[in-house]
C-alpha cells in the first residue's frame, strides 16, 4: 500500500521529464530541483592508511598471541616444576618426621639415656609449689637397689 | 567404412570405460557416505566417548588416613606417601643389571639383587612389580639416579605406607592395615570408616602426547583426609609396661601374658601390653597367637583374683566384714571333690581379710555359702561377667557364666574363687575397677576424641557408671585386699613405698582349651591391684599364662604390677600420703 504512491511519483516524474507539460504540479517542480547532476565521486580512495592499520592490527594480534602462548607455556613449565618442588619438599618433611618419631619413641630415648649412663630414678621426690613442701626423701638415682 | 566402426568401437569401450570409473566412483562415495552415516548418525556417542577419553586422564588422589595418638598427641599410628616401582621388561631388560645394582645401593639389604634381575627380565611381559611399598624418598632417590644415568623402563605408582613409630608398642590395641589398605585389629579395624577419608579424583585434559594442556577444563574432587584418633593411652607408660611384662613372660618361661592399666576414676585404659606381639611396622609376626588381643578375646579361668568379687557381694549384703571370723578346715569334700587350699594346714582362725590375704579357697567357699546361686549369679553378671565391657575396640569375648539353675555345690563353690567360670581380663579389670571406684562400674574406654579434618572435636561418648555394690561395701574389700601386700599377705612384693596399695593375687588350675580339661601342674598366675588404696586412681592387672611351675601370682605377676603401678603414679604426679597399711588382723 505505501509503495505505490511513490512509485505513482516515480512514473510522473519520469514523464515530466521526457515531456514537460504546462499543468505541473507542486511536487512535480520539488522533484525536479532534487535530481540535478552531481560531480562524479573521486575514482581511487586513499589505500595506504587502510593497509597500515589492517597490517598494523593483524601483527600486534599476532605478536600478542605469541607472546600470551609464551607466557602460558612458561607458567606451565614454572608451575610444573612449582609442584614437583613442593612434592619432593613434603617428600623431604615425611622423610624427616619418620626419621624424628622413630629417634623419639619411648624404646630409642631409653637407650640414648642409657648409653649416656642415666639410670633410671625409682623413689622420686615430689615438690609442692605452692606450700614448699618436699614429699620424700632425696635419694641419689644410682645408689637405688 | 572400417575406419568408421574401428572409431564407433573406440567410443563404446571409453563409453564403457567412463561409465565403469563412474560406478567405481560412485561405489567408493558411498562406502564413504555409509561410513561417515555410521560414525555421525549411529555410533556418535561411543566415539564422542572415545575422542574424549584419548583426551583426559584420570587419577585417584588416595585420601590421607587419619592419626592414632596416645593421650598426649604423641603419634601411634601415621601415615606417609609410598611408592611401589614397575617396571616394562621390553625396556629394562637390556640394563638390569645396572638398574638392578642402583635399586641395591638404594633400598639395601631389602633387595634381593638377583630376582630383580629377574623380574626385569621377565620375558613376553610389558608390565612387572620391581618392589612394592618403599617411602617415596627413596623412591625419587632411585628414579634420580635411573635419569642421571638415562635408564628407561621403571615407573613409580603413588600410594600412601602406614607407619608405627613405636614398633610393637600397643601394638594389639592399635592394630595394622591388611595388604588392601583396611584396619585389622584393634582401633584401626574398628575406627576404619573415620580413619580412612574419603578419595578424591582429578581429570584433566591431556595433549595426545600425554602433556597436561594449561588452562584447559579440568574438573577436580577434593580428597576428604579421615580424621584423627585420640586414645587414652599413655605411649611412655606403655612402652614401659611391655618392657617389664615382657622380662617377667621371659623369664617365667611362660606362653604368654598381658597386663593392663586403668583410671578408675575415669575408666580411661592408661596402658594395655600383650607378650609377645607384632610389629605392625616392620611387619613381622603377623601370625594369630600375635596379633589375637589377649586383654579382649583369650578366655581364661581366673583363679583367686575372683575372691574380691565373692566378697563384695557378701558385704554388699552385709554378710561380711574384713574382721569377720571364719574357721577354716584342712579340707572340704563337696559333691564328691576334696578342695583344699594351696598350701598344707590344720584347721585355720583366718578373719575375711586373712582368707583373702592368704588366698584361702576354703574360707571363700565358706563365706560364699551364705548366698544362694541366684544371688551369687545376679552379683557376678552385675560384676559384668558374661556380658561384654563396651570397650570401644572389636572382637570382644564375653567369656563363660553359666546359668545358675545348672550350677552344683561343687559349682557354687569353685566359682566362689574363680575356677568354673571363664573371664577376659577386660571384665577383670571393670569388676575390680568397681571395688576402686567406691562401688560403681563404668565401661573402660581406649578412645578420648576424634578430630575431624576441618579441626573439629568430638569426645567420645561415655555412659553413666552404675552404683553396683555400696560404698562402705567397697571399702569393706579394699581393706581385705591391703591385707594382701603385707608381710603376712601373699603378695608383700606388690608394696610401692610412700603409698597405700590393694591387691589381690591369683593362681588358676589351667585349662586345655582342645580338651577343656584342667592340665596338672600348668597354672595362670595373676595379680589384680589399685593403689592409692585410700583414694584410688589407677588400677594395674597382670596375667601370666602358662609359666614354669615354680611362679605365682605373688612372685611373679605381683612385681610387674607394681614397676607399671610406680611408673604409673610418678608419671601421673600422685602424691603419696605416706599413710600405713591399716594392719587389719589376719586371724582371731
Amino acid at each position: 500500500m505505501s509503495a505505490s504512491p511513490a512509485r505513482s511519483t516515480v512514473r510522473s516524474s519520469a514523464r515530466t521529464a521526457a515531456a514537460p507539460t504546462r499543468d505541473l504540479s507542486r511536487a512535480g517542480a520539488a522533484r525536479e530541483r532534487a535530481l540535478r547532476i552531481v560531480a562524479p565521486a573521486r575514482a581511487r580512495a586513499r589505500r595506504a592508511p587502510f593497509v597500515v592499520v589492517v597490517v598494523t592490527m593483524l601483527s600486534a594480534g599476532l605478536v600478542g598471541l605469541v607472546v600470551m602462548s609464551t607466557a602460558l607455556q612458561d607458567q606451565a613449565f614454572e608451575l610444573a616444576r612449582l609442584q614437583s618442588e613442593a612434592q619432593s619438599l613434603e617428600v623431604q618433611q615425611q622423610q624427616l618426621e619418620y626419621e624424628a618419631d622413630r629417634l623419639s619413641n619411648p624404646a630409642s630415648l631409653a637407650a640414648a639415656a642409657t648409653a649416656l649412663g642415666m639410670v633410671p630414678n625409682a623413689t622420686p621426690v615430689f615438690l609442692k609449689p605452692d606450700t614448699g613442701e618436699i614429699i620424700g626423701v632425696p635419694t641419689p638415682a644410682g645408689t637405688q637397689p | 567404412m572400417s575406419a568408421a566402426s574401428t572409431r564407433t568401437r573406440r567410443a563404446g569401450i571409453v563409453r564403457k570405460r567412463v561409465r565403469m570409473s563412474l560406478v567405481i566412483v560412485l561405489a567408493v562415495f558411498l562406502a564413504f557416505g555409509a561410513r561417515l552415516l555410521q560414525i555421525q548418525g549411529f555410533d556418535t556417542s561411543a566415539y564422542a566417548a572415545m575422542a574424549s577419553d584419548a583426551g583426559t586422564r584420570s587419577t585417584v588422589v588416595p585420601a590421607e588416613r587419619g592419626e592414632i595418638l596416645d593421650r598426649n598427641g604423641v603419634a601411634l599410628a601415621t601415615s606417609y606417601d609410598g611408592i611401589t616401582l614397575t617396571a616394562d621388561p621390553k625396556l629394562t631388560g637390556e640394563h638390569a643389571p645396572q638398574i638392578a645394582g642402583i635399586l641395591r645401593e638404594v633400598l639395601g639389604s631389602d633387595i634381593d639383587y638377583f630376582d630383580v634381575i629377574d623380574q626385569l627380565r621377565k620375558p613376553d611381559s610389558r608390565f612387572v612389580y620391581v618392589v612394592k611399598d618403599i617411602p617415596a624418598w627413596q623412591a625419587d632417590q632411585v628414579m634420580d639416579q635411573l635419569e642421571e644415568e638415562d635408564l628407561n623402563g621403571v615407573f613409580v605408582q603413588h600410594e600412601s605406607l602406614r607407619s608405627y613409630p613405636n614398633g610393637s608398642v600397643a601394638a594389639n590395641l592399635i592394630g595394622r592395615l591388611n595388604a588392601d589398605g583396611d584396619g585389622v585389629g584393634g582401633l584401626e579395624q574398628k575406627y576404619d570408616e573415620l580413619l580412612s577419608g574419603t578419595d578424591g579424583s582429578a581429570t584433566y585434559s591431556v595433549s595426545p602426547t600425554g602433556e597436561k594442556i594449561p588452562l584447559a577444563e579440568s574438573q577436580v574432587t577434593d580428597m576428604v583426609p579421615g580424621s584423627d584418633v585420640t586414645t587414652t593411652i599413655d605411649s611412655d607408660l606403655q612402652w614401659y609396661a611391655d618392657d617389664v611384662l615382657s622380662q617377667a613372660v621371659q623369664s617365667a618361661g611362660a606362653d604368654w601374658g598381658l597386663a593392663v592399666t586403668l583410671d578408675v576414676q575415669t575408666c580411661e585404659v592408661m596402658q594395655m601390653s600383650q607378650v609377645p606381639t607384632f610389629d605392625a611396622d616392620a611387619k613381622t609376626d603377623l601370625t594369630d597367637a600375635m596379633t589375637v588381643s589377649r586383654g579382649l578375646q583369650t578366655v581364661y579361668e581366673p583363679g583367686s583374683v575372683m575372691k574380691t568379687v565373692t566378697m563384695a557381694a557378701l558385704a554388699d549384703q552385709g554378710k561380711i566384714s574384713p574382721t569377720t571370723p571364719i574357721r577354716v578346715p584342712a579340707e572340704m569334700t563337696i559333691d564328691g571333690f576334696t578342695i583344699g587350699d594351696a598350701w598344707d594346714h590344720g584347721v585355720l582362725q583366718l578373719t575375711a581379710a586373712g582368707v583373702i590375704a592368704k588366698s584361702s579357697n576354703l574360707g571363700t567357699i565358706l563365706a560364699a555359702q551364705q548366698m544362694d546361686d541366684e544371688t551369687m549369679h545376679s552379683y557376678l553378671s552385675k560384676f559384668g561377667f558374661g556380658q561384654k565391657t563396651g570397650i570401644d575396640l572389636p572382637g570382644e569375648s564375653v567369656g563363660i557364666l553359666t546359668d545358675p539353675a545348672g550350677w552344683s555345690k561343687a559349682n557354687h563353690a569353685t566359682i566362689s574363687f574363680g575356677q568354673g567360670i571363664s573371664v577376659t581380663a577386660m571384665q577383670m579389670v571393670r569388676a575390680v575397677g568397681a571395688i576402686a571406684n567406691g562401688g560403681q562400674i563404668c565401661d573402660p574406654t581406649v578412645v578420648s576424641g576424634l578430630e575431624a579434618p576441618d579441626g573439629t572435636t568430638t569426645a567420645t561418648a561415655q555412659d553413666e557408671p552404675q552404683q553396683i555394690i555400696s560404698p562402705e561395701a567397697a571399702k569393706s574389700v579394699t581393706t581385705m585386699m591391703e591385707a594382701v601386700v603385707t608381710e603376712d599377705g601373699s603378695a608383700p612384693v606388690a608394696q610401692i613405698p610412700g603409698y597405700r596399695v590393694a591387691g589381690k593375687t591369683g593362681t588358676a588350675w589351667r585349662v586345655d582349651p582342645d580338651t577343656g580339661r584342667y592340665v596338672s601342674g600348668e597354672h595362670t598366675v595373676s595379680f589384680v591391684g589399685f593403689a592409692p588404696a585410700d583414694a584410688p586412681r589407677f588400677l594395674t592387672y597382670v596375667v601370666i599364662d602358662n609359666p614354669t611351675a615354680a611362679a605365682s601370682g605373688g612372685g611373679t605377676a605381683a612385681p610387674v604390677f607394681r614397676d607399671i603401678m610406680s611408673m604409673a603414679l610418678q608419671r601421673f604426679g600422685i602424691l603419696p600420703t605416706g599413710a600405713a597399711n591399716p594392719g587389719t588382723p589376719q586371724t582371731w
